[in-house]
C-alpha cells in the first residue's frame, strides 16, 4: 500500500465523525435562548418545524458549495454569522450560569474561562473537534436521554391536561408559535451554513451534508423531546413563565428515592455542546480572517 | 585518550605497536586484559587477545581461543593467517574482522574479545560474552494470575531470543543500531514484515537516528526524546517488560524497540485505550476481562473527577446534593478551620508523600509506614478536627483507584490537581472545562501520525472488539486497520475455515 | 512523496505555538493570586443555615410573618438541639423573607426547604398568589416545595410541633404528605403545580390541610381554593373521594360500616363525559374501581359479590355526589371538569353532574 492509499485509508475513517459533530453542535442552539426570547408552549413543535424548514435551504447551500467551492465571500459570511452566534451563545450561557449555577461569582469570570477553553479547541483542526464530538457525543446523548426519562417520570398528565385541549394547545397565540418556528428555521440555517462552510473549507470529503443532516435531525429530535417533556412536567403556563425551563424537571423531585436533583447532568450537556458550537464558530472566524488577510496581501502585492 | 584522537589512529602490522596503542587508549584501566601468546610449533605466529575482565567467558577464551592457537601444529605465518584462524582453528560461533579502532573499542567494551596477530593491521572480533545476568523472572509490576511468567532481562540478546521464541516466523525482523555517544548502547528495532506499518517503521528509524545523547541507560531516555508531544503527560509509546505483550503488539502491526541494559521494551504506536488493557484480560474469560477493563476505566474516571466533583458540589452547588447527604456533610464539617479545598490538597499531598515513601522504603518498614500513614495521620487528623471524614474517604478512594493504572500516574497527579483548582474557582462548570481541555488534548494527540484516540473513535464494529470490551477470541477476526492497513485478517471465521467447510461437506455426503 | 514525519520535538520552534504557551503561562500566573486570594466567594456548608421549611402568616394589619426552621445539627446534639426556629416579619412577603437573613449569623440557605405552610387566614384573604409568585421569581427557593395550609390558629404554630422521625418538622411534613398520598389521604401540591392550576382555566387549586394531633402534625384534609383564595376545606374522607375524582387514587380503603367490611381499592379510574341534555350541558362522571375485600365481619360467599358491589357503588356515588355538590357551592372546580367540557358554555355551580360507578369486586384470598 502506498502513501496515497494509506492516507485514503485514514481519511476513510474520518467522515463518520461529522454526524457526531453536527449532533453536539446543533444541540446547544436552544437551551439558553430564554434569555433573549420568551418561550412558547409549542416550542418543541417549533423546533421540529424549524429544522425541517431549514433543511432545503441547507441543501441549497451544500449544492452551492459543491459547485463553487467555499469562496472568500462565503467564508466571510460564515465568519460574520459565527461572530453573532458566538456573542449570543456567550451572553446566554453567562446569563444562565449567573442565574442558576454560579450566582456568587462575577458574571464575566466563567465566560472568560470558557472562551479561553474554546480558543484552545479552535486552534486545533476540525478533525480534533470531530474526534472530541465522537468521544463526548454518546455521553451527551446518554445524559440527555437520562434527563428526558427523568422528566417523563415527573409528568402528571392531569396537570397538563389542558395542554391536550386544542384551544389551549397554541395559547397564547398561534402567531407566536409560527414566529418561533420561523425563528428556529433561521437559527438552524445560520448555524448549518457556518458548519457546512467550515467543514467543506477544511475537508475534502463529499459526504459532509448527509452526515451533517443526520446529526442535525437527531439533535432537533432530542431537543424537541426534552422540551415536550418539560412542558408536560412543569405545565404549559409555568413553562412559559420561566426563563430556562428545561433546567428544572430533573431537579423537581427525587427519582427512585436516591437520585435527587440531577440537573447537574444537564449542566454537563449544556457546557459540552456550547463548547463545540463556540469552538466551531471561532474556527470559522479564524478561517475567514485568514481568507481576508490572504486577499489583502494579494491585493497589496 | 580523547574519542576524536582514537578515531584518527590506525592499527599497524606490528603487534607490539598495537599493544602499546591499546595500553595508551585504556590508560590505567586494569580490567582490560592483554594476553600475548604464540604457537608452540611455530613461534612466529604471535597473537594477542584483548578482553575486559568480568565480561567474558573464561572457559571459552582458554579452551576455544588460546588453546587451539597455541597447540595447533599446522599454523604458519602467512598472508592468510587470520583467515585460517577464523575458518579452521578457532572454536567460536561468531568471528568477524575489523579495522576501525572505534568499532573495535565498542566490540571490546560490549564483551567481545579482540584477537590481534603480528603482521596484520586487522583484528578478529570473537564472540565471548559471558557476564552474569539476572535470570528470567516475572516482572514485579506486571504480574498475572494466569499466563506466561517470563520477563525481559537486561541482556539484549536474551530479550531477542525470548521474542523469537514467541514469534517463530522469518518475518520477524530485527534492525540494530547504537545510540549514546559515550554509552554505545545497542538497540534493536523489531517488527513483523508484512504486518507492520512501513511508515511507522521508517519514522521510528528516523527518530532513533536523531537521538544524540551521551548515554542511554533506559528506554525512558529514548521514549522522552522521540515522543510526539514532549509536553504532554500522556505517553505516545508503550513500555512493557513482558515478551508476550510485545509479541501481541507486534502482531497488531506495531514496532518494538529493545534496548540493551534494560528489561523495558518500547512499543509504538501507543493509543489511549492501551492504558486500560491488561494481559490478564486476554488470558482469562472474556467476561472477566471486560469487567476488569471497565473497572480500570471507572477507576481512572473516579480518581480524576471525584475530588473535583465533590468540591464543586459542596462549595458551589449545594442545592444539587440530596438533602440527607447535605445534612450529614454539614454535621461532619462543623468546627473545621480550613476550607474544603485546603483539606483536599493537604490530604492529596499527604497521600502522595506516603505513596512515594512507600515505594522507596525497605520492606521491613512497610508496616510501620502503613500504620503511621493510615491510622495516625488519617484518624488523628479527623479527631483533631483538621479534616473531615468525607474528605478522608474521598481522597483515600481517589488514591486507591489511582494506583490501579501505574502508567497513568503522572497525568493523574497533574490533572487531578488542575481539575480540583478549576472546580474550586468555577464549580461544576469549571470541572467541565477541565474535562473539555483533557478531551481536546487527547483528541489532538497523535502517536506516530495516528490519532491517539483512534481506537476509541472507531465506528467499524469489527475493530471495536478490543476497546471497552474484550470480545471473545473467535470474534476478533481483524487487526486494527488504523495501525496498519496491511494483512488485515487475524483469523478466519470458524464457519468459513477450510477445515470446517470440508467437514460440513463430508457430513452432508454421509 | 508525502511524509508523515512528525516534527522532531527539539526542532519545533513555531512562533504561534510559543506565543500561545507564553500567554498561557502569563494567564496561569495571573490567575494564581486570583484563585488563592479568595476573590471567588465560595461558601462552605457549615457557613450556611439550611432552611428545612417555613410558615407564612399575615396579620389583620397586613404585616407578614415568617417562621422558619433552621438545621443546627452537631454530632452530639439532642433532638431539640438539631433545629432552631427563627422568625421575622415585614411589610411585604419579600421584605419578611429578606429580614430572615438577619436572624442567624450564617447565610440562610433556601434551596433545601421542602415545605411551605400558609395560614388559613392568609389563604382566605391574600391567597396563594403572592407566595407562589415569590417562589417563581427567585431561583434560591425551589419550585418543588410542597404547599400546605395550616388548620391551626397560626401557621407559625407548625414550627412548634414535635417531629416524629428526622427531628425537623418541615422535612417530616414532606414525608407525611408523601406517605399519606399513597393511602389517598391527601393530594399533594407543589408550588409549580399550584401556579399552573392558577394560571389555566378548567381546574381549581387544592392544597393539603394540616393540623395537630397531640403534639404532632397530621393531615386534616384538603383546602379548596376558588381562584387563588381559599373557600373551604374537605375532611379526610372527602379527600379520598376527591383523589378518586381527580384520578389520582393509588391505594385506599373503603368501608361499609353496616356490613362491618373493609375494601381495598386496587385500581381506580375516573373519566368525564360531557353531554348535552335538553339543550343544556351536563357531565357524566364514570368511575371504575377494582376492589378487594380485605376484612369481613361475617362469612362472605361468591353470591354476596353482586350485593356488596352494588352497596359499594352506592357508597361511592353518594359520597362523590356530595363532594361535587359541596364544590359547586364554593364554585371551585377542583376536579377538572372544565378541561373536559371542551368549548361548551356552562356554569360550574349549576352544572348537572351524574356519577356512575362500576365496581369490580374480588373477595380476596379466602372465600367460599
Amino acid at each position: 500500500m502506498n502513501d496515497e492509499q494509506f492516507e485514503a485509508a485514514i481519511e476513510e475513517q474520518q467522515p463518520k465523525y461529522q454526524e457526531y459533530l453536527a449532533f453536539v453542535y446543533f444541540l446547544s442552539s436552544v437551551f439558553f435562548l430564554g434569555a433573549l426570547i420568551p418561550f412558547h408552549r409549542m416550542i418543541w413543535a417549533g423546533i421540529l418545524m424549524g429544522a425541517f424548514l431549514a433543511l432545503p435551504f441547507l441543501y441549497g447551500v451544500h449544492k452551492l458549495i459543491a459547485r463553487y467551492g467555499t469562496g472568500k465571500s462565503l467564508l466571510l459570511l460564515a465568519g460574520l454569522l459565527s461572530c453573532g452566534l458566538c456573542a449570543v451563545t456567550l451572553y446566554c450561557l453567562s446569563d444562565f450560569l449567573a442565574f442558576c449555577a454560579l450566582q456568587e461569582l462575577p458574571v464575566w469570570f466563567f465566560p472568560a474561562a470558557f472562551l479561553l477553553c474554546c480558543v484552545y479547541g479552535a486552534v486545533r483542526d476540525i478533525y480534533v473537534l470531530e474526534r472530541f464530538s465522537k468521544l463526548c457525543g454518546p455521553v451527551v446523548l446518554a445524559l440527555l436521554f437520562l434527563a428526558v426519562c427523568s422528566g417523563i417520570s415527573k409528568v402528571r398528565l392531569s396537570l397538563s391536561y389542558g395542554f391536550f385541549a386544542w384551544r389551549d394547545f397554541l395559547a397564547p397565540s398561534f402567531s407566536a408559535f409560527l414566529a418561533g418556528a420561523v425563528f428556529f428555521a433561521a437559527l438552524f440555517f445560520a448555524e448549518g451554513l457556518v458548519l457546512l462552510t467550515i467543514m467543506n473549507a477544511k475537508r475534502k470529503t463529499p459526504a459532509v451534508f448527509k452526515d451533517t443532516v443526520r446529526g442535525f435531525l437527531l439533535s432537533a429530535f432530542f431537543l424537541a423531546a426534552a422540551y415536550l417533556v418539560t412542558v408536560l412536567a412543569l405545565g404549559p403556563d409555568v413553562f412559559e413563565m420561566l426563563t430556562y425551563p428545561i433546567y428544572y424537571p430533573p431537579g423537581l423531585t427525587g427519582t427512585a428515592e436516591y437520585l435527587e436533583r440531577i440537573e447537574v447532568i444537564l449542566l454537563a450537556v449544556f457546557i459540552l455542546s456550547e463548547f463545540v458550537k463556540t469552538a466551531v464558530c471561532l474556527l470559522t472566524i479564524k478561517e475567514s480572517l485568514l481568507a481576508i488577510s490572504r486577499r489583502t496581501s494579494m491585493q497589496t502585492q | 585518550m580523547e574519542p576524536q584522537k582514537i578515531k584518527r589512529r590506525r592499527l599497524t602490522a606490528g603487534l607490539d605497536e598495537n599493544i602499546a596503542l591499546l595500553k595508551e587508549i585504556f590508560g590505567q584501566d586494569t580490567t582490560i586484559k592483554i594476553r600475548v601468546f604464540e604457537n608452540q610449533k611455530n613461534p612466529r605466529v604471535r597473537c594477542c587477545i584483548v578482553f575486559v575482565d568480568g565480561m567474558i567467558n573464561n572457559v571459552l577464551i582458554n579452551e576455544h581461543i588460546i588453546e587451539p592457537i597455541m597447540l595447533n601444529k599446522f599454523l604458519h605465518k602467512t598472508d592468510h593467517l587470520l583467515t585460517d584462524l577464523r575458518e579452521k582453528v578457532l572454536f567460536t560461533n561468531d568471528i568477524f574482522p575489523l579495522r576501525e579502532i572505534d568499532a573495535m573499542m565498542s566490540e571490546l567494551l560490549s564483551g567481545n574479545t579482540l584477537l590481534l596477530a603480528d603482521g596484520f593491521s586487522e583484528v578478529l572480533v570473537l564472540s565471548t560474552r559471558g557476564w552474569s545476568i539476572r535470570s528470567i523472572s516475572e516482572p514485579a509490576a506486571e504480574k498475572v494470575l494466569q499466563g506466561p511468567r517470563e520477563g525481559f532481562t537486561e541482556a539484549l540478546i536474551i530479550n531477542l531470543s525470548l521474542l523469537r521464541r514467541k514469534i517463530c516466523s522469518p518475518d520477524l525482523q530485527y534492525e540494530f543500531m547504537t545510540v549514546g555517544r559515550q554509552s554505545g548502547t545497542k538497540i534493536a528495532l523489531a517488527y513483523i514484515k508484512g504486518i507492520a506499518n512501513e511508515r511507522i517503521v521508517k519514522e521510528m528509524k528516523r527518530r532513533l537516528k536523531r537521538v544524540d545523547i551521551d548515554s542511554i541507560l533506559d528506554t525512558n531516555y529514548i521514549e522522552e526524546i522521540i515522543k510526539d508531544a514532549p509536553n504532554s503527560p500522556f505517553k505516545t509509546t508503550g513500555s512493557t517488560e513482558r515478551p508476550d505483550i510485545v509479541a501481541a503488539k507486534l502482531f497488531e502491526g506495531r514496532v518494538a524497540v529493545l534496548v540493551d541494559g534494560t528489561p523495558v521494551v518500547l512499543t509504538a504506536p501507543f493509543f489511549f485505550i492501551e492504558y486500560f488493557q491488561s494481559n490478564d484480560d486476554y488470558y482469562s474469560n472474556f467476561y472477566v476481562g471486560t469487567f476488569g477493563r471497565w473497572l480500570r476505566i471507572l477507576g481512572f474516571c473516579m480518581t480524576l473527577s471525584l475530588p473535583a466533583i465533590y468540591l464543586a458540589l459542596v462549595t458551589f452547588h449545594q442545592d444539587l446534593l440530596p438533602t440527607r447527604f447535605l445534612l450529614n456533610l454539614s454535621e461532619a464539617r462543623l468546627g473545621l478551620p480550613f476550607p474544603t479545598l485546603f483539606e483536599m490538597i493537604l490530604l492529596i499531598l499527604v497521600f502522595e508523600l506516603i505513596r512515594e515513601g512507600g515505594s522507596k522504603v525497605p520492606a521491613n518498614f512497610g508496616q510501620t509506614l502503613s500504620i503511621v500513614g493510615g491510622l495516625v495521620l488519617g484518624q488523628a487528623a479527623v479527631e483533631a478536627k483538621l479534616v473531615s471524614i468525607p474528605v478522608v474517604i474521598i481522597i483515600a478512594f481517589t488514591g486507591v483507584t489511582g494506583l490501579m493504572i501505574p502508567q497513568l500516574k503522572s497525568p493523574i497527579i497533574f490533572m487531578r490537581l488542575a481539575w480540583l483548582i478549576l472546580a474550586s474557582v468555577l464549580g461544576f462548570p469549571g470541572f467541565m472545562l477541565g474535562v473539555i481541555a483533557l478531551l481536546i488534548h487527547l483528541s489532538s494527540l497523535k502517536t506516530f501520525g495516528i490519532p491517539y484516540t483512534s481506537s476509541l473513535s472507531k465506528t467499524f464494529a469489527e475493530e471495536c472488539q478490543d476497546t471497552f470490551i474484550r470480545s471473545p477470541w473467535r470474534r476478533m477476526l481483524v487487526r486494527p486497520s488504523y495501525i496498519s492497513p496491511y494483512n488485515h485478517t487475524r483469523q478466519v471465521p470458524q464457519e468459513k475455515s477450510q477445515d470446517n467447510v470440508k467437514e460440513k461437506a463430508e457430513a452432508k455426503e454421509r | 512523496m508525502k511524509s508523515y514525519a512528525m516534527p522532531f520535538p527539539e526542532a519545533e520552534k513555531s512562533s504561534p505555538g510559543r506565543l500561545f504557551r507564553r500567554l498561557t503561562a502569563v494567564l496561569i500566573l495571573i490567575s494564581i493570586p486570583a484563585v488563592f486570594s479568595g476573590c471567588a466567594e465560595v461558601k462552605e456548608i457549615n457557613d450556611m443555615a439550611i432552611l428545612s421549611g417555613m410558615s407564612v402568616d399575615v396579620d389583620a394589619s397586613g404585616r407578614w410573618e415568617i417562621t422558619a426552621e433552621v438545621v443546627n445539627k452537631t454530632a452530639d446534639a439532642s433532638p431539640e438541639e438539631t433545629r432552631r426556629v427563627i422568625r421575622s416579619n415585614g411589610s411585604t412577603l419579600g421584605d419578611a423573607l429578606e429580614n430572615l437573613n438577619f436572624q442567624d449569623s450564617r447565610q440562610i440557605y433556601f434551596s433545601h426547604a421542602k415545605t411551605l405552610v400558609l395560614s388559613r387566614y392568609l389563604a382566605e384573604t391574600q391567597g396563594v398568589g403572592p407566595v407562589a409568585d415569590y417562589v417563581m421569581r427567585n431561583y434560591k427557593t425551589r419550585l418543588s416545595m410542597d404547599l400546605l395550609v395550616s388548620d391551626l390558629p397560626d401557621a407559625s404554630a407548625v414550627a412548634d410541633l414535635s417531629s416524629s422521625s428526622s427531628g425537623l418538622i418541615y422535612y417530616d411534613l414532606e414525608e407525611l404528605v408523601k406517605t399519606d398520598r399513597q393511602y389517598g389521604a391527601c393530594s399533594p401540591t407543589k408550588v409549580y403545580q399550584a401556579v399552573n392550576l392558577l394560571k389555566e382555566s378548567g381546574a381549581d387549586l387544592t392544597i393539603p390541610l394540616i393540623s395537630q394531633r397531640d403534639d404532632r402534625a397530621c393531615l386534616a384534609g384538603t383546602a379548596v381554593f376558588s381562584g387563588d383564595r381559599m373557600t373551604g376545606s374537605l375532611d379526610q374522607d372527602e379527600t379520598l373521594y376527591l383523589q378518586l375524582l381527580q384520578d389520582h387514587l393509588e391505594n385506599a380503603h373503603l368501608v361499609l360500616p353496616e356490613e362491618n367490611m373493609t375494601f381495598q381499592v386496587m385500581d381506580a379510574d375516573a373519566s368525564f363525559r360531557p353531554v348535552v341534555s335538553g339543550g343544556k350541558p351536563a357531565l357524566n362522571v364514570d368511575l371504575k374501581l377494582s376492589c378487594t375485600l380485605s376484612q369481613a365481619g361475617r362469612t362472605v360467599t361468591r353470591e354476596d359479590t353482586e350485593t356488596l358491589s352494588e352497596k359499594l357503588s352506592q357508597l361511592v356515588r353518594s359520597r362523590c355526589g356530595a363532594l361535587i355538590t359541596k364544590a359547586q357551592l364554593w364554585d371551585a372546580d377542583i376536579f377538572g371538569f372544565g378541561k373536559s367540557m371542551g368549548g361548551l358554555t356552562y356554569d360550574f355551580s349549576t352544572l348537572p353532574v351524574t356519577v356512575n360507578c362500576e365496581i369490580n369486586l374480588k373477595l380476596g384470598e379466602v372465600h367460599r
